[in-house]
């Protein structure tokens, strides 16, 4: 057994195929031969220390373990075909496999042996591929030529391009071919983009365009071989790991390429694949190249066909007298008549009357000479339309088989309509220059306006300045004014022209529903009405209405034309009107006005400069702005000017300017260059000096006025020589006079003063003044309803060139409140000085600020104690205070001082004599305090109470007896007489009782003694009292 | 509940005498009880509680005044049916502010008990 089984080593280990035996539960190697080292190239104990997974690529594991999974279960294996497997260096190699299970040292294993067959593979392979792409070029031959049949080359594109793609795996083809196609067409994988992207118009950015066409053979190039950094950058934006480009240049005029892109990075080519590529290409590049020549066939044929068919010449043959032999088929395009309908026919009946009788003599003329061109004239269309034409006739009567005049004819209505459109223009254009006032332009406007095909009646509406209204300016027919332009309808049309900002159309019928005057006053006098905006930009600076009796339809051109002319005119005449209204300002305007050239040189002047300085109009144009400026003050102008020029920003200047007769003019020059004009604008105002001052003055005084009315001033002045006074509104105000009813004669005035202060009022004051030239009084004044009022007067008196007073003005200002204030204060000091000395009791004033305390002297003879001192717990008073109540007394006072919003402080002490006998006083103050709660000022008095204290001990003491008294009577002494009282009762009701007359006396008896008890009782006390 | 019964309260004899005098002339079967102290008349009511009195009480009496007295009976916790007169000499007027404290106080009469008032109380 030992020995068999060393032979079977044997075998095992020189046999020519690589061999081993693994482990079907652990797919582990547990032995491998010697071949199998050599051709795998991994040792035997790398080998023994791997699984069968190991020698695979990872594409493999799950076809191995489909395959074990069959040996392990003992079913029949599949080792026909061949299995992938990889060498250690990571050469794949493709092997066939033959097995058998066995038992290996105990466990359940296989034998195996691998026979390496990747030559054969790979030669096989290649066969295979070769064929494979025979069979896609013959397929793409098939589309291409079904697709060409038909001539869509495009979509033989895009159908070879998905068959290739698919079969191929790329990611897309795309195709230039500039001649055919402008841009770059492409088809993408659908794997790889949208349903819609796969087959699309793209473009190339042109340097990339250039860069693809400059390969002048196939070629196939890998993202990361690529340096050229425009394609790199393309492939790594479209994720291309490779492309192949094919020229298409069999064709020297006509390059284009194909481009084959891939984005699957393992892809490589091999050169069977690139020649595939080539194939295809060709292929495609025919096909393009045919499709090319068809085109340029078709084209040729085309051109023939329209010149003939579709062109706009028309082709006629006429006899002598003009009748048609032959017409061209371009007759339908052009005049919407065909040709049949001519033949037979004399060409003059198509043509316009008025243009028929001077064709005739062509005609004539055309029959003896070789050629001739007639002048344009009108031909009937089948609309009933002329159209303007333009012919050349051939002699061709001699000429076999024709017989006959050529008649080459062109439509030229387009541009007749043109220079028709072109010569009102130049006429309105005409009437912009030459006239001058806006309306006699639009009235000449107008007129030429209505030279226009089927106008009837026009009328030209100008928005006024502010846009409220339209205003009517001119219309073609004087009559027009009874329908048209003043009446309420027409013009809420043009204000809706205005509105809308088109062109806009009303028949008469939809005006005569919406207007009913239009019926009663119109009539029918036209059918259809147009109306045009005038704009400039979006402005409508008018409008024009035009009414016809043609319908709308044969009014087309006429609208047209109108609408353009209206266009182009608009800028004009809002120009002009502009122009008019400055031109109006500026000859008007009572300051003088010049424009002048960058020179200085007078290009025009307004009335107001030539009149007011005396100079002709040809004078000013022959000078410059600078002669007529003082010699001395010509530099100063210059710089003036110079600097406008510089800056193109508005400027002031004074200067003088010389009249014509040499005079000196103060002007105020403002000066402005208008924008985009070479021109000075000049405006000056004439400032003599006196106006000047006028001014300056009216300045102050406004000023003067304000700072017055501020202060509650009032301010008067009087001329010496004159009895009334100028009073200012303030003045009125203080002294409650009215304007209108006071007039402030100097007698007026001392009425108004109070008579205690009359005495200062003098008239004559002023004599002695000069020395003193300023004065002021305080004094009292009346006013009405009874009160007074307290003023203060500051005089001052003017003096004139002698030195001599000639006026006296003054202010006056209102001192009531202050003056009240004072009194008051005054009055308050002096009572308040009378009680310090008057009172019987001691008044004391602290300030806390200087911190001392004055008393008054009520009490010293009573107490030592200082009238001035500091203010301290231990100055001259407070020692006298018992030395019990001191400390309490200082705490008690210390307290209300350090509470804010306590300003009142009372209280009771003893004062200690010097023969020791006892003072009571109370002493009370009131503190003033600061903002914050601080204490300023405190007065207050001491009352010395020691008499009423006396007073009130006795009255104490009488006030008990008295009591006592009252009680007494109320009580005691009220009892023994009820008690009489009640006896007497029943003696008088009952006549007695059980009981005797005499016992009932000793009752009364034994009452009125007791009675008498008490009378000596009370008299007792009442001795207290006295 | 008994016939009712007058109590005169009043240390002063003789008004006892006089007002009883009074009642017996008008109303000769009135019962009439007199006390001159207060303390007894207390005691009195106390042991025959079920009686309606109609007591005529004095003020200013030793031992217990009239106030006592009023003040005695408030403390009591039983149902009494008193019917009370304050009869005093005192024509003080804070004596007049006190009664009106009272609430068991039916009037303050001022000494000598008028007939007239006698008969108005017993005849209606």
């Amino acid at each position: 057994m030992a020995e068999a089984s060393e032979v079977y080593k044997q075998i095992f280990d020189l046999n020519p195929f690589p061999m081993w035996i693994y482990d079907l539960e652990t797919l582990n190697f547990l032995r491998v031969n010697q071949e199998a080292i050599h051709h795998y190239g991994y040792s035997e104990e790398e080998f023994l220390s791997m699984t069968i997974k190991d020698i695979r690529p990872s594409s493999e594991i799950e076809k191995l373990l489909r395959a074990v999974g069959k040996v392990r279960r003992r079913e029949a294996t599949d080792y026909d075909h061949l299995y992938v497997h990889r060498k250690k260096d990571g050469t794949i190699i493709h092997v066939k496999i033959k097995s058998r299970p066995v038992t290996f040292e105990g466990k359940d294993a296989e034998l195996v042996t691998a026979i390496d067959l990747s030559d054969v593979y790979t030669s096989q392979q290649s066969a295979l591929r070769e064929k494979n792409y025979l069979e896609i070029i013959d397929r793409v031959n098939l589309i291409v030529n079904d697709l060409q049949r038909v001539y869509r080359p495009l979509e033989a594109f895009y159908a070879a391009a998905e068959f290739v793609g698919k079969k191929l795996n790329l990611h897309s083809i795309s195709l230039n071919y500039p001649i055919l196609f402008g841009d770059i067409k492409k088809w993408t994988s659908i794997e790889d983009g949208s349903p819609e992207e796969q087959n699309s118009s793209t473009t190339f950015e042109t340097p990339l365009i250039g860069l693809l066409q400059d390969y002048k053979s196939p070629r196939c190039l890998f993202l990361e071989e690529i340096k050229e950094p425009i394609l790199r950058n393309y492939l790594e934006q479209q994720q291309l790991s490779s492309i192949v480009i094919m020229p298409l240049d069999k064709d020297p005029e006509r390059q284009g390429f194909l481009l084959v892109e891939v984005r699957d990075s393992s892809r490589q080519w091999n050169s069977q694949e690139i020649k595939l590529i080539v194939s295809i290409g060709g292929i495609l590049e025919n096909m393009l190249m045919q499709d090319v020549k068809r085109k340029k066939l078709l084209e040729s044929e085309m051109q023939f066909k329209t010149m003939v068919q579709e062109g706009t010449d028309l082709i006629a043959i006429i006899d002598a007298q003009g009748e048609y032999k032959y017409v061209s088929p371009t007759s339908g395009n052009v005049l919407g008549i065909e040709p049949e309908q001519f033949i037979g026919r004399n060409a003059f009946s198509f043509i316009h009357p008025d243009d028929a009788e001077a064709l005739l003599p062509y005609l004539e003329s055309a029959a003896q000479q070789p050629r001739i061109t007639l002048p344009k004239y009108r031909f009937v269309g089948n609309d009933g339309e002329y159209r303007w034409l333009h012919t050349i006739l051939t002699n061709q009567l001699g000429t076999s088989p024709i017989h006959g005049i050529i008649a080459n004819s062109w439509d030229i209505t387009e541009q007749v309509e043109i220079a028709e459109r072109q010569e009102i223009l130049t006429e309105i254009t005409r009437f912009l220059i030459e006239e001058k006032t806006v309306h006699v332009i639009l009235q000449k406007v107008s007129h030429s306006l209505s030279k226009l095909n089927g106008i009837k009646n026009l009328s030209l509406w100008i928005n006024a300045m502010d846009r409220s209204k339209l205003f009517h300016i001119a219309s073609t027919e004087m009559s027009m004014a009874t329908s048209l332009p003043y009446d309420h309808w027409s013009q809420v049309i043009a204000r809706e022209v205005g509105v809308v900002q088109k062109p806009v159309r009303w028949t008469s019928q939809k005006l005569s529903q919406r207007f009913p005057e239009f019926n009663n006053k119109s009539g029918k006098s036209f059918e259809n009405l147009l109306g045009f905006p005038l704009m400039v930009k979006d402005e409508v600076i008018g409008v024009i209405l035009v009414t016809s009796q043609l319908s709308f339809d044969k009014l087309e051109k006429t609208a047209r034309n109108l609408g353009i002319i209206a266009d182009q005119i608009s800028p004009y005449i809002r120009q002009k009107i502009t122009k008019d209204t400055f031109r109006g300002f500026f000859e008007n305007s009572p300051d003088f006005q010049c424009i002048l050239n960058f020179d200085l040189g007078f290009i025009k002047a307004n009335k107001a400069f030539s009149k007011n300085l005396q100079y002709s109009t040809e004078y000013l144009n022959q000078k410059s702005f600078l002669n007529l400026v003082p010699e001395d003050e010509r530099e100063r102008c210059k710089d003036f000017f110079s600097k406008i020029l510089r800056n193109r920003s508005p400027s002031e200047l004074e200067c003088n300017i010389l009249n014509n007769n040499g005079e000196k003019i103060p002007l105020l020059i403002n000066s402005i260059i208008p924008p985009e004009q070479d021109v000075i604008f000049v405006m000056a105002k004439n400032i003599n000096a006196l106006k000047t001052i006028e001014i300056r003055l009216q300045l102050a005084f406004n000023q003067l006025k304000r700072a017055q009315k501020i202060a509650k001033l009032g301010y008067w002045h009087r001329k010496l020589d004159q009895d009334i006074s100028t009073w200012s509104d303030s003045t009125y105000a203080i002294y409650g006079q009215d304007r209108l009813n006071f007039i402030p004669t100097i007698k007026n005035i001392i009425n108004l003063f109070h008579p205690e202060d009359r005495h200062l009022f003098s008239p004559k004051t002023g004599d002695n003044i000069p020395s003193q030239m300023l004065k002021s009084y305080e004094h009292r004044i009346l006013i009405p309803g009874g009160s007074i009022k307290w003023i203060r007067q500051e005089i001052r008196w003017l003096l004139n060139e002698k030195g001599l007073p000639y006026m006296i003005e003054g202010t006056i200002q209102d001192i009531s409140d202050t003056k009240v204030h004072e009194q008051e204060l005054l009055l308050s000091n002096e009572r308040f000085n009378l009680a310090f000395k008057a009172s019987n009791e001691m008044i004391w004033e602290l300030d806390f600020t200087t911190e001392t305390i004055i008393r008054g002297t009520a009490y010293l003879k009573k107490f030592p104690y200082e009238t001035s001192e500091p203010f301290s717990s231990t100055n001259s008073w407070n020692q006298l205070i018992a030395k019990e109540d001191q400390k309490r007394i200082w705490e008690s006072l210390q307290k209300v001082l350090s509470t804010p919003e306590e300003n009142y402080w009372k209280d009771e002490y003893k004062i200690i004599l010097d023969d020791e006998d006892i003072a009571y006083v109370v002493d009370r103050c009131y503190i003033i305090k600061d903002e914050d709660g601080k204490p300023l000022k405190a007065v207050g008095s001491v009352l010395d109470v020691t008499e009423s204290r006396k007073y009130l001990e006795k009255i104490k003491t009488h006030n008990k007896q008295l009591k006592e008294i009252s009680w007494i009577q109320s009580h005691e002494f009220r009892a023994p007489i009820a008690r009489i009282q009640g006896l007497l009762n029943m003696v008088k009701w009952y006549d007695c009782n059980d009981k005797s007359y005499p016992e009932v006396l000793d009752m009364i008896e034994k009452s009125v003694n007791e009675l008498d008890l008490i009378v000596h009782k009370i008299t007792q006390k009442a001795e207290i009292i006295k | 509940m008994g016939t009712p019964m007058v109590l005169l309260i009043d240390d002063d004899e003789i008004n006892n005498y006089v007002n009883s005098s009074i009642l017996h002339k008008e109303f000769p079967h009135l019962e009439i009880k007199q006390f001159t102290s207060a303390e007894e008349a207390l005691a009195h009511i106390l042991s025959n509680a079920d009686i309606p009195y109609y007591i005529f009480l004095d003020i200013n009496m030793p031992l217990m005044n009239g106030w006592e007295f009023l003040d005695e009976l408030d403390k009591l916790d039983i149902i009494l049916n008193l019917t009370i007169f304050m009869l005093t000499s005192s024509i003080d007027q804070a004596d007049r502010d006190r009664v009106k404290t009272y609430s068991r106080v039916n009037q303050f009469l001022v000494k000598p008990l008028q007939r007239t008032f006698v008969q108005s109380l017993f005849n209606k």
